[in-house]
């Protein structure tokens, strides 16, 4: 399953954090935009309570001089990657601290490009932090067997056909597609048909 | 002030003296079931009799339809019904039908083509789900048509004193398939296993879409098996009598 960027949006203008989490959305379900705030203040009052992979935020909200670092402002960002939101002109000194830029002259598909090439780079870590917190009791996944039996049924197969097929009995072909149907909620021949070209355990 | 719960043994089914509104109040899906049966709003204080009589519709039909949505183990009595009430039956599930095909699969469809046509969707998984709606829609239009064209006729023709060779209702209920268990399987596949990319707004919308229909079509095929099937066999029992009579 791909993995999905969770996003914090920093801009003191609500036109436009609803503008980008509006094109970010409809462009691809791989962006969430969980978090909006007007401030930094408003943000770091949250800062301990969230966990975004990615912050979007208006350079203009910091000091032009750079003298203190955005990542010691916005506390709490060791894994985060932060890009600059500019609709003016921004000092190199500040800009230079962020991963990347984006404009808001920049198409919706340029935004997500750049998005994703900075979390591009982050995804690794993120992978392995997803597989971790979705850990779902092993027993709802299908075992080999049940995948096998799963393949077959999407094929068409009959329960003595599949039985042959896999040198098992007819009783055990009938349990196992109980289980299937019980693990995955689907009924259906068409249905189970479609839950195996989705995962790619068949071909069309 | 009446309240309803519907998984409790100690259960009082619908009254034609309640007040309408309490009886929505208890249960909005009634709503639908007001809809078809062209029974216009604004209750006020007014019972379930008297807003029935109102809007001359059977007051004993609807609550048969009300009380076999909302209780499992309502049972009507197939004595009590008259020939004009059976009509306004099937009148009553026709319309259902009209409603199934012609506005809410209608809006499901826009969903799933707004799903499968979405810029972040994979066209290879696009194309397998438009295709296992596609089937599912002539699945239900088929179901729909046989009893529209087949069944209904039958009733209407029993009614009229009229009943032809070769068909029972009880066939019709040998061989009512279910609908609802593909609706299900849809249902399962967007919310376990529908891959990332597709907007989930719409999808949500989908899913709500989908719970709510699931809802209809079972309490649908209740009323077809528990009021339209008894009540057409009792009527075709009493033909027999009279034909043995004479």
């Amino acid at each position: 399953m791909a993995v999905k960027f969770r996003i914090a949006i920093i801009d003191p203008s609500q036109i436009l954090r609803a503008g980008l989490e509006t094109s970010l959305s409809q462009i691809s379900g791989k962006f969430q935009i969980l978090w909006s705030f007007s401030s930094l203040s408003h943000y770091s009052s949250f800062a301990d309570e969230i966990d975004p992979d990615i912050i979007i935020v208006n350079p203009a909200l910091f000091d032009p001089s750079g003298a203190e670092t955005i990542k010691s402002i916005l506390s709490n960002t060791e894994d985060t990657r932060i890009i600059a939101f500019s609709y003016t002109h921004t000092s190199d000194i500040l800009i230079r601290q962020f991963d990347s830029v984006i404009s808001i002259y920049d198409t919706p598909a340029e935004i997500a490009l750049k998005i994703e090439k900075t979390a591009g780079s982050l995804s690794s870590d993120s992978d392995k932090k997803y597989q971790k917190q979705s850990g779902h009791p092993e027993s709802y996944d299908l075992s080999d067997r049940e995948l096998e039996v799963l393949v077959s049924v999407a094929k068409g197969c009959t329960n003595k056909e599949i039985a042959g097929i896999h040198n098992i009995s007819v009783h055990t072909v009938i349990s196992h597609r109980k289980n299937i149907v019980r693990k995955t909620g689907i009924k259906s021949v068409s249905g189970l048909t479609v839950y195996a070209l989705l995962n790619g355990l068949i071909e069309q | 002030m009446v309240y309803y719960c519907k998984s409790e043994d100690m259960r009082e089914f619908y009254s034609g003296n309640e007040k309408m509104s309490t009886l929505v109040n208890g249960s909005y899906m009634i709503i639908k079931i007001l809809s078809r049966l062209g029974i216009k709003p604004g209750f006020g204080e007014s019972s379930v009799n008297e807003v029935c009589y109102a809007n001359s519709v059977s007051a004993k039909i609807f609550l048969a339809i009300c009380n076999i949505a909302d209780f499992n183990q309502y049972k009507p009595e197939m004595d009590s019904f008259s020939k004009s009430e059976t009509a306004d039956l099937v009148r009553y599930l026709r319309l259902s039908h009209n409603e199934f095909m012609n506005k809410d699969i209608p809006s499901i469809e826009l969903c799933v083509s707004k799903i499968t046509s979405s810029a972040g969707a994979n066209p290879k998984h696009s194309k397998i789900l438009q295709h296992f709606f596609e089937e599912y829609r002539d699945e239900l239009e088929s179901h729909f048509t046989y009893e529209d064209k087949t069944v209904f006729p039958y009733v209407t023709g029993i009614l009229s004193g009229k009943r032809e060779k070769g068909y029972s209702i009880e066939k019709f209920e040998e061989n009512h398939s279910n609908i609802e268990a593909k609706l299900s399987d849809l249902k399962n596949i967007l919310l376990k296993y529908l891959p990332a990319g597709y907007p989930h707004d719409v999808v949500y919308d989908l899913l709500s879409r989908l719970y709510l229909l699931e809802e209809e079509f079972e309490n649908h095929a209740r009323v077809e098996d528990f009021l339209l099937v008894p009540l057409v066999a009792h009527l075709e029992n009493s033909i027999k009598s009279i034909n043995h009579g004479s």
